[in-house]
């Protein structure tokens, strides 16, 4: 019995969860024939993204990204940017409701009004968040335990109801690779890897650019691995042209389990496995934005959190109008407009500015 | 001059009219002290007690008998009859010298006898208390098949013994504290020195020694304040409570602190993580299989007493279709005719089910039947029958019931059967959406929590190199 301090194990479920939740469902854009390679193929330059921000972190002795932000472009332009970022965040947090939202309505309640279901559900985001990123931690590693319980039960009924033909995942790379590579660095490279840049702003308390590198990395594999199988199930059961034009692949899958007429409906099985995780990812990007705004305007971060959480849901309710249109913004727009310039672009010229303004040896 | 010194070293010299008057003022006409004029060597003196706290024949065997001290025929000093007194004729006592007549007024009430020698200053008090209590026996919650039958008592000194004679190693220690300002409760927190966390041990001790409470009659009462000390709502209970000397000292091996409280057979461990409530002494003492799998079987009562009603309600009223087929006509036969929904169904019946509870363990043990009958024959066969409830209903509630009570610890049982209406409602309102989130409400609020800084549920605690248990 010893005092808490954050276990790496439940860092590493952290960043798992977080990369898992909702692209398990969402995550691979299925534009292209062979969807599960995207994911493979993403890792590698992801790996990048681990390269890029643990630099940013050694660099700083393990700075948050806050801080460093205002060290690398001074006092108001650095402020600037932890604004943006903290915009960004909350943008991402209220994105992941929608979707999540989405879910729900199609899966679970179909009458029940949207404000009620987004209400409650930033009510508990906002819990979550309060109680900090180590009881978030603890509660990812809870999170995953069950999540994949869900997706070996889902992966054997498949089996079991002999819905997996193994045919199904040809023609084999019937366009070539290039498709394949060309939505690995326009969509998966972006979103789920590129968002882990969130975890910069706690890294701090999370064990470093040490810690960051290695516990990522771990992350980023499972992740990967997790991600290509739940695609290859979805592949497998559905086929690889009813995978196109579905919108959540994983639910429909879940619907051709039937075990001997008594286990038939599965779907709020999956419908639970992205509630929770939408719930853990929403609570990590709502902390860091609760962290971001309270440094600037200097409140404290507790008083913080309801207020932002009902942002966040009054923001997934307005962002768009209707699903369809969701889905196009998540999958264009947003990867040009925020997503690159501010995990790529932005992280690359603080690195720069900060290697330039505090060059080694010089006083930190 | 001369006068006033004489006043002064007459005060300091107990005249023994002085002292009387003194116990008089301060005791009041209480009926139960003793004073006693005994003879002390060649001096008068007085002996007084409780005799509430203490049994005569003790007095008479190991005080009276050794106060005449009749082998000093050469006269003596007073100050020599008071060392011989100490030294040789009470040595295997506990005994102490005061001056201060307030402290000695304590030590009386406390169970100790007081003996005053005519004209010196100093009060020789022995440790006289010789209290009944119930002898050691088997606990009557926390029961185990294998394994020892001993439970503890309410006598903190025969607990502190149950502890000490289970750990043979100088290391143990007990803290004394004492709580409540006006009974003056003895409380002992134990633990094995060197194992434990400093800086847990210096929140407890700093808990204890600032506490203003009037009275303290049970440890739940420290479980409380302990429990209250954290910050934020707690919804699980957050300490550890054993009427079992194995379990507790089990517990301080894995670096924990006992909390024992004379007056309680509820002996507390903190920090707690929440494990500790699926854990029974028994597992350790069986095949390791057995253990293991009778602490997952508890994990999952658990689990399913909180969600089972509330799962019916949430598939029968919203999701029909995730129930089979069969099943679901099964179900819709059953309900028909039925006039309320299933929401009200299982409220009705799980309240009924408290209300039994309540009475089945307040009423004396001679009704008890009574409400067996009532409750099996009238409420469960002839509801159904009336057509009021349905028979899945009668199911779904029994077997709640049941696995609520499978956890070792009635407290937890106790206290986590309240979120179970919780769930209820939520999932009559918004169906399993409602169930989802409440249940995430629960696991967010189980991993938030932390003892005394140590985290409440860490799954993957085990594997931190850095963690020294």
């Amino acid at each position: 019995m010893t005092p808490s301090k954050v276990n790496p194990v439940d860092t590493f479920t952290l960043q798992l969860v977080f990369l898992l939740s909702t692209s398990i469902i969402f995550g691979t854009p299925s534009v292209v024939p062979d969807s599960w390679l995207v994911g493979l193929v993403a890792f590698f330059p992801a790996c990048l993204f681990i390269v890029l921000y643990s630099a940013m972190l050694s660099s700083q002795h393990d700075l948050g990204l806050y801080p460093m932000l205002e060290k690398a472009w001074g006092k108001i332009a650095g402020k600037m940017f932890v604004l943006l970022y903290a915009i960004y965040f909350l943008y991402i947090a209220a994105r992941n409701i929608r979707d999540m939202i989405e879910l729900v309505m199609s899966a679970l309640l179909r009458i029940t009004p949207v404000p009620i279901l987004t209400s409650l559900f930033i009510m508990l985001i906002a819990y979550t968040a309060l109680g900090g990123i180590k009881a978030i931690a603890r509660f990812a590693s809870l999170i995953l335990c069950i999540v994949l319980l869900m997706l070996v039960t889902l992966a054997v009924f498949l089996m079991f109801s002999s819905s997996i033909i193994l045919e199904q995942m040809l023609p084999f790379l019937s366009k070539g690779m290039w498709p394949v590579i060309q939505s690995a660095f326009t969509h998966s490279l972006w979103f789920p890897y590129g968002e882990i840049i969130v975890f910069l702003v706690f890294q701090p308390e999370l064990g470093g650019a040490k810690g960051f590198r290695k516990i990522t990395l771990y992350a980023f594999i499972s992740a990967c691995i997790i991600l290509t199988i739940s695609d290859l199930l979805q592949i497998w059961s559905l086929g690889i042209e009813s995978k196109k034009y579905s919108v959540f692949a994983l639910l429909d899958a879940a619907r051709l389990i039937n075990i001997a007429n008594i286990i038939t409906r599965m779907d709020a099985v999956v419908a639970l496995i992205i509630i929770f995780g939408t719930l853990l990812k929403c609570s990590v990007f709502l902390f860091a934005c609760t962290e971001g705004i309270a440094r600037i305007f200097k409140v404290k971060t507790g008083k913080l959190t309801f207020p932002l959480a009902l942002v966040a849901g009054a923001f997934s309710i307005l962002v768009t109008r209707n699903s369809a249109e969701h889905v196009t913004e998540g999958l264009k727009y947003v990867i040009y407009t925020m997503h690159i310039p501010l995990q790529l672009l932005v992280p690359l010229l603080t690195l720069i500015l900060l290697r330039i303004r505090y060059r080694k040896g010089a006083a930190t | 001059m001369s006068t006033e010194e004489q006043s002064l070293t007459g005060e300091q010299m107990n005249s023994l009219e002085k002292v009387k008057k003194q116990l008089k003022q301060v005791f009041g006409e209480t009926t139960d002290l003793a004073v006693e004029p005994v003879d002390v060597g060649q001096y008068k003196g007085l002996m007084c007690y409780l005799t509430t706290m203490t049994n005569s024949a003790f007095i008479m065997e190991h005080v009276v008998k050794k106060l005449a001290m009749s082998e000093h025929k050469e006269p003596i000093s007073k100050e020599e009859t008071f060392q011989q007194l100490e030294i040789s004729a009470y040595s295997g006592l506990s005994h102490q010298t005061l001056q201060n007549i307030d402290d000695v007024m304590f030590k009386i009430v406390l169970g100790n006898a007081a003996i005053f020698i005519e004209g010196c200053a100093q009060v020789l008090v022995l440790d006289v208390r010789t209290l009944n209590s119930r002898s050691i026996e088997e606990p009557s919650t926390q029961n185990v098949v294998r394994g020892p039958k001993e439970g503890f008592t309410e006598s903190a000194d025969t607990n502190m013994s149950l502890i000490r004679r289970r750990f043979n190693n100088v290391k143990l220690r007990f803290e004394k504290y004492e709580l409540g300002y006006l009974t003056h409760t003895a409380v002992y927190m134990a633990y094995l020195d060197g194992e434990v966390d400093e800086e847990i041990l210096k929140q407890v001790r700093e808990t204890l020694s600032s506490s203003h409470i009037d009275s303290l009659f049970d440890s739940g009462r420290i479980e409380e304040m302990f429990h209250s000390k954290g910050k934020g709502i707690q919804l699980f209970p957050t300490v550890y409570s054993s009427e079992r000397p194995d379990a507790v000292c089990s517990c301080m091996i894995n670096k924990r602190i006992a909390i024992i409280v004379d007056g309680s057979p509820f002996v507390l461990i903190v920090p707690t993580i929440f494990p500790d409530f699926f854990q029974s002494p028994e597992d350790e003492y069986q095949w390791v299989v057995i253990g293991v799998f009778s602490r997952w079987l508890r994990y999952f009562a658990f689990v399913l007493s909180l969600i089972v009603p509330a799962l019916y309600i949430a598939v029968t009223s919203y999701h029909q279709e995730l129930i089979p087929s069969v099943l679901l006509t099964s179900i819709a036969a059953q309900r028909e005719g039925i006039p309320f929904p299933a929401s009200i169904e299982i409220l009705l019946m799980e309240i009924t089910f408290e209300i039994l509870r309540e009475a089945g363990t307040r009423m004396p043990r001679l009704v008890g039947p009574t409400i067996s009958i009532v409750g099996a024959l009238v409420l469960g066969e002839a509801t159904v029958q009336a057509g009021v409830v349905s028979n899945i209903n009668v199911i779904v509630v029994s077997l709640t019931a049941i696995s609520g009570f499978v956890a070792p610890i009635y407290t937890f049982g106790s206290k986590v059967r309240f979120f179970r209406f919780g769930l209820i409602l939520l999932s009559s309102l918004i169906g399993l959406y409602g169930l989802v989130l409440g249940c995430c409400l629960l696991m967010v609020q189980l991993t938030r929590i932390e003892s005394f800084g140590v985290p409440y549920m860490s799954l993957f605690s085990r594997w931190d190199k850095r963690r020294v248990t």
